[in-house]
């Protein structure tokens, strides 16, 4: 599985999503994380693991705890894939635009299109 | 309509039914579908109907690298006297895009709809791709470089 999808699979569970919803506001603890979910310490723990397999978490290995944090350059790369395909979005919608001046305009009885 | 991203809108100088049709019709999609600048658009096919099949072909600038981009029409609701046309359509490689066509005021609004939820259906969706990608954006903002 490419870097991406493997970002996005992580990114399909709600309560993934969740923990890196809290963690936009800084590192927490396994222990802290888990507070807010009607989950087992190792289901958490499990949901942590394709986190970090995906890039999205680290956890540090200094401290005991080994608190989490969001890594922002994996959650760039979905902005620059969204971007990416937003970008070819609009330049083909720049060629309907055009096409549809073009058809409308052989069309008299159409109302005439202005220029933008 | 929660789980979709909002990929892009485009308000179009023609009204909604000419818009849908280019979306739908062979003869129109092979005029701008294509992939980009320089890329023509060799065949398309479109059933243009629920359950129809569609296949448009894509051919690269060189005349060499090409695909064809084939997939099944979900729904396909034209646009009427005071409702929005609704386009749904699945690629073979299932990715699932919505196309809204609004009337406004003799134009069309266009709204395009990504279901990521689709690019990897296993789980069941409790909350919103948008919010998410909203929340990762301010963070973004904040964070990166």
């Amino acid at each position: 599985m490419d870097h991406l999808s493997e970002t996005f699979q992580a990114l399909a569970d709600p309560t993934r999503r969740a923990i890196l919803a809290r963690l936009t506001l800084g590192e927490l603890s396994v222990n802290a994380l888990a507070e807010p979910f009607e989950m087992s310490l190792p289901a958490v723990s499990k949901h942590l693991k394709v986190l970090e397999r995906a890039g999205l978490i680290s956890r540090s290995r200094e401290a005991q705890y080994r608190p989490c944090k969001l890594e922002p350059q994996s959650l760039k790369g979905i902005d620059e894939w969204l971007e990416d395909y937003r970008r070819f979005w609009e330049a083909r919608f720049d060629r309907l635009d055009a096409y549809l001046k073009k058809i409308q305009d052989k069309k008299p009885n159409r109302r005439k299109t202005k220029a933008r | 309509m929660a789980n979709k991203i909002i990929l892009i809108t485009r308000l179009f100088d023609a009204p909604p039914a000419l818009v849908f049709e280019c979306w739908l019709k062979p003869e129109h999609l092979l005029n701008w579908y294509s992939a980009g600048d320089g890329w023509t658009t060799p065949h398309a096919h479109s059933d243009g109907v629920p359950g129809g099949r569609f296949n448009i072909g894509f051919q690269g600038p060189d005349g060499k690298t090409g695909f064809d981009f084939t997939g099944t029409y979900d729904e396909v609701t034209p646009p009427a006297k005071g409702k929005p046309g609704r386009l749904v359509f699945s690629s073979d490689d299932k990715r699932t895009m919505t196309v809204e066509f609004a009337d406004q005021g003799g134009k069309t609004l266009l709204t395009l709809h990504l279901e990521l939820e689709n690019v990897y259906p296993e789980e069941q969706q409790r909350h919103g791709w948008s919010a998410m990608l909203e929340n990762l954006n301010t963070y973004l903002e904040r964070k990166a470089p």
